[in-house]
C-alpha cells in the first residue's frame, strides 16, 4: 500500500478543503511536511488514522469541525468535515472517505447529524466503483498493523525502552507484521475444538466416562486458574524487575553523589583540623610573646646600636675590661703590672697615655663592645623568637588559605548534591523490591510445579477417556477426530515456536545491520529473548545514552520492515508499505539525523516525514534533497481566526 | 492415544488448509469465533473422514 494523497475539509485546524499529494516515485520517495509546533503535524498524522479506522487519538476528540467554522454557523446550519485518503494497493487505486456532518443547535451546541464511511475503487478509465466492502480497507492495512507504519516521536522513543511497554510493542509487531498471530489463533481455535469433540462423546451409561469428564472439567478449571495466577505473577515480576532496573539506574546516577558526600565529609574534617591547628599555633605565639618578646625588642635596639657604631674599629684598639682610671693608677705608681718602669716622657708612658684614649671613659666603643658581648644571648633569643613567630605566622596563613579553598569546594559539592537523591534510601528500596521479587519467583515456581502436575493428570485422564471412547463404536469416529486435532495443535504450537525463534534471529541480524549503518561508534545492538534491546559497547557494557537508545528504535523499525519484505513462505503477507513519522528527530544529534534520513527512505517504499524546520533545515535537508519528491509547509494563521494552511506541493 | 495411527500426510494437508483459513479469518473482522471454529472443525471432520475411510 502506498498513500497517493490526503484531502481534508474543516478537519480540526485545517480550514476549508486542503490537499497533500505524496510522492509515490521510487527514486524520490520522500514527502516532507514542515511545520512549527502547534501547526498541525500530529493532527495530520491522526487524520490518516481517523479516515482509515475512525479513531482519533487527540485531545478534545469530539471537536473535529474547525472551531471558526463551527462558531460562524447559525442555528440549523450544517457543515461537513471529511478526510479522504487515496491509496494504491496491488496496482489498484482506492479512495477511502470518512465524512461527518454537523448541525448548529439553538443552544449553540454542535450536533453530529450524519456520518458516512466509503471505500471507492478507481477504475483505469477514471470512473469510480462504489459499494466496495469497507472491510476491504482492513485487508489493505489492518489497523493492528498500521501502528507499525505510523509513528510519532514519543512512540519511537518508547520502543527502545527496555520496559514492558516497549517489549510488548516489539513482540506484538513481530507477531502481527510477520503473521505469527495467525498461528496463535489457529492454536487457540484447535484447543477449543478438542473440548468440543470431547463434549460430543456419548456416555451411554458408562459411569467411568462420566466421572472422567467431570474430573477433566475440574482439572481444566484448576489449570486455567493456575495459568492465570502464573500470568499475573509474571506480570508482577516484570514490573518489579523494571522498578529494580530503574533503581539501579538511579543508584548508578547518584553514586557520584555518594562520592561527593564522602568528599564533603573529608573536606569538613580537614577544615576542623586546620582550625584546631591555627588555635594551637596562636597559643604558641602568645606563649612565646610572654617569654621572649622583650628580648626581641632588645635585639632590635642592639641591632640599631651596632648599625650606628663602627665596632670593627673599636674592637682592634681598645682593651676590654679596662678603663682610663686604671691607666692613671699605673702611671701614678710609675710601674706597670708587668714590672716595666713608667716615667713621664719614656716610651712606656707614651704608650699608656695613647691607650687611655681608646679606653672608657675617653672611648665609649669599648663599653659598647662590652655591652655587645654581654647581650649576645639576648640577641639570639630575640632572633629565635622572630624565626619562630615567622614560621608559625606563615603556617597560620597557609591553613587559612586552605580553609577558604575547602569551603569553596564544599559549596560546589553542595550545589551538585542539591539535585541528587539519597543513595542509601535508594538501596534500601532496591533491597525491599528484591525481596518482593524473590517471593514472587518462589510463588511462580510453586504454581508452575502444581500446573505441571495438573497438566499431566489431564493428559492421562484424556488418554483414559479416549481409550474408553475408542471401545465404543459410536464414539470411535469422534475419538479419531479429536486425536488428529490434538496432534494438529501440538504441531502448530511447535511450528509457531520454530518460526518465532527464526524470526527473532533474523530480526536480530537485520536490526544489527541497520544499527551499524546508523551509529558511528563501536556499539552493538542485542535483542534479548524477551524482545528487550540492549546497546553494548566493545567491552560488553550496556550503554545508557539516550541518543543511542532512540537509534535502536529506528534500527528496529527498519529491521522489521526489511524482514517483512522477505517472504516467509506460507504465513507471510508482503506488500510495500509507507513509513509515516511525526517529529522523529527530536532526541537525535545532527549526525544521527543525517544517517536516519539517509537510511529510512531506502528501507520503506514511501517515506512521509513531519518535522519542524529546526530539525530538518541545513545538512539533514541537503543529505536527502535529491530524494524529496514533494514538500509542504504548514503555515499557522494566528490572526483573529486561527487555522493552518497547507502550502507547497 | 498411542494405539491410534495418525497419518502424517493428512496432518500436513490439514495444517496448510487451517493456516489458509486463519488468513481468511484475519481479514473478516465481523466473523464470530464460533463460526471460525465451526469451519475448522468441518475441515478436520472431512479430512479425517477421508483418512478413516
Amino acid at each position: 500500500m502506498l498513500i497517493k494523497s490526503i484531502e481534508l475539509k474543516n478537519f480540526r485546524q485545517f480550514k476549508g478543503k486542503q490537499k497533500i499529494i505524496f510522492s509515490t516515485n521510487k527514486n524520490d520517495n520522500i514527502t516532507v511536511i514542515k511545520g512549527e509546533n502547534g501547526a498541525g503535524k500530529t493532527t495530520l498524522l491522526e487524520a490518516f488514522l481517523w479516515c482509515l479506522y475512525g479513531e482519533l487519538n487527540l485531545p478534545n476528540k469530539e471537536k473535529i469541525l474547525t472551531e471558526d467554522i463551527g462558531n460562524e454557523l447559525k442555528p440549523n446550519d450544517t457543515e461537513d468535515v471529511f478526510v479522504e485518503v487515496n491509496l494504491i494497493h496491488h496496482n489498484k487505486e482506492y479512495i477511502m472517505r470518512r465524512l461527518h456532518s454537523f448541525m448548529k443547535l439553538n443552544n449553540g451546541d454542535l450536533d453530529r447529524v450524519s456520518k458516512i464511511e466509503k471505500v471507492l475503487l478507481k477504475n483505469p478509465d477514471g470512473t469510480l466503483t462504489e459499494n466496495i466492502d469497507k472491510e476491504e480497507i482492513y485487508n489493505i492495512l489492518p489497523d493492528e498493523l498500521s501502528t507499525y507504519f505510523f509513528f510519532d516521536g514519543e512512540r519511537i522513543e518508547n520502543l527502545s525502552k527496555a520496559n514492558r511497554e516497549g517489549k510488548k510493542d516489539i513482540s506484538n509487531a513481530v507477531k502481527n507484521i510477520l503473521g505469527l498471530d495467525i498461528l496463535l489463533d489457529a492454536e487457540k481455535h484447535l484447543k477449543k475444538i478438542i473440548k468440543e469433540f470431547e463434549d460430543e462423546y456419548s456416555e451411554d451409561n458408562q459411569e467411568e466416562m462420566k466421572q472422567l469428564k467431570n474430573d477433566l472439567e475440574d482439572l481444566r478449571s484448576k489449570k486455567d486458574n493456575f495459568k492465570q495466577l502464573i500470568e499475573t505473577k509474571t506480570e508482577e515480576k516484570e514490573i518489579l524487575n523494571f522498578k529494580i532496573e530503574e533503581l539501579n539506574e538511579k543508584i548508578k546516577k547518584n553514586s557520584s553523589a555518594q562520592k561527593d558526600q564522602q568528599l564533603r565529609e573529608k573536606y569538613e574534617d580537614q577544615i576542623y583540623n586546620n582550625k584546631e591547628d591555627i588555635l594551637s599555633l596562636k597559643k604558641d605565639i602568645e606563649k612565646n610573646n610572654k617569654n621572649s618578646f622583650p628580648e626581641f625588642l632588645a635585639n632590635k635596639l642592639i641591632d640599631l646600636c651596632s648599625d650606628k657604631i663602627n665596632l670593627s674599629d673599636i674592637e682592634t684598639k681598645g682593651i676590654l675590661g679596662i678603663d682610663g682610671s686604671a691607666i692613671d693608677t699605673i702611671i701614678k705608681r710609675g710601674e706597670c703590672i708587668c714590672g716595666q718602669k713608667v716615667v713621664e716622657g719614656n716610651k712606656n708612658y707614651k704608650n699608656l697615655v695613647e691607650q687611655k684614649e681608646f679606653q672608657p671613659p675617653a672611648s665609649l666603643g669599648t663599653i659598647i663592645l662590652q655591652f655587645n658581648s654581654q647581650t649576645s644571648e639576648v640577641k639570639k633569643t630575640g632572633e629565635d623568637f622572630f624565626e619562630d613567630f615567622k614560621g608559625k605566622y606563615i603556617s597560620i596563613e597557609k591553613k587559612r588559605d586552605s580553609i577558604e579553598n575547602l569551603n569553596k569546594e564544599i559549596n560546589n559539592i553542595s550545589d551538585r548534591l542539591k539535585s541528587a537523591e539519597d543513595v542509601k534510601s535508594l538501596e534500601v528500596k532496591r533491597e525491599t523490591k528484591k525481596d518482593e521479587l524473590q517471593k514472587i519467583q518462589n510463588e511462580i515456581i510453586q504454581y508452575t510445579s502444581e500446573l505441571n502436575i495438573i497438566e499431566s493428570t489431564i493428559d492421562s485422564k484424556e488418554s483414559e477417556l479416549d481409550k474408553l471412547a475408542l471401545n465404543n463404536n459410536k464414539n470411535n469416529k469422534i475419538a479419531i477426530r479429536k486425536a488428529y486435532t490434538a496432534e494438529l495443535r501440538k504441531k502448530i504450537k511447535k511450528y509457531y515456536e520454530k518460526k518465532e525463534n527464526q524470526i527473532r534471529q533474523d530480526l536480530n541480524k537485520q536490526v544489527g545491520k541497520i544499527f551499524k549503518q546508523l551509529i558511528e561508534t563501536n556499539h552493538q545492538i542485542k535483542i534479548n529473548d524477551d524482545y528487550t534491546f540492549e546497546v553494548v559497547d566493545i567491552d560488553g557494557n550496556t550503554s545508557t545514552s539516550q541518543g543511542q537508545n532512540v537509534i535502536t528504535s529506528f534500527a528496529f523499525i527498519g529491521g522489521l520492515i526489511n524482514l517483512a519484505k522477505d517472504k516467509l513462505d506460507d504465513i507471510e503477507v508482503t506488500e510495500p508499505y509507507p513509513l509515516v513519522m511525526d517529529a522523529p528527530f527530536s532526541k537525535l544529534s545532527n549526525a544521527h539525523r543525517e544517517n536516519v534520513i539517509k537510511l529510512l527512505p531506502e528501507i520503506a517504499e514511501q517515506f512521509i516525514l513531519f518535522t519542524v524546520d529546526s530539525q530538518f533545515d541545513g545538512e539533514v535537508e541537503k543529505t536527502v534533497q535529491p530524494k524529496i519528491g514533494q514538500q509542504y509547509n504548514l503555515k499557522m494563521h494566528m490572526d483573529n481566526k486561527k487555522y493552518t494552511e497547507i502550502i507547497g506541493g | 492415544m498411542s494405539d491410534l495411527d495418525i497419518d502424517q500426510n493428512t496432518l500436513e494437508k490439514l495444517i496448510t488448509k487451517i493456516i489458509k483459513l486463519e488468513k481468511k479469518f484475519a481479514n473478516k473482522r465481523g466473523m464470530l469465533e464460533r463460526e471460525k471454529r465451526s469451519e475448522i472443525k468441518k475441515l478436520i471432520e472431512q479430512e479425517v473422514e477421508v483418512n478413516a475411510d
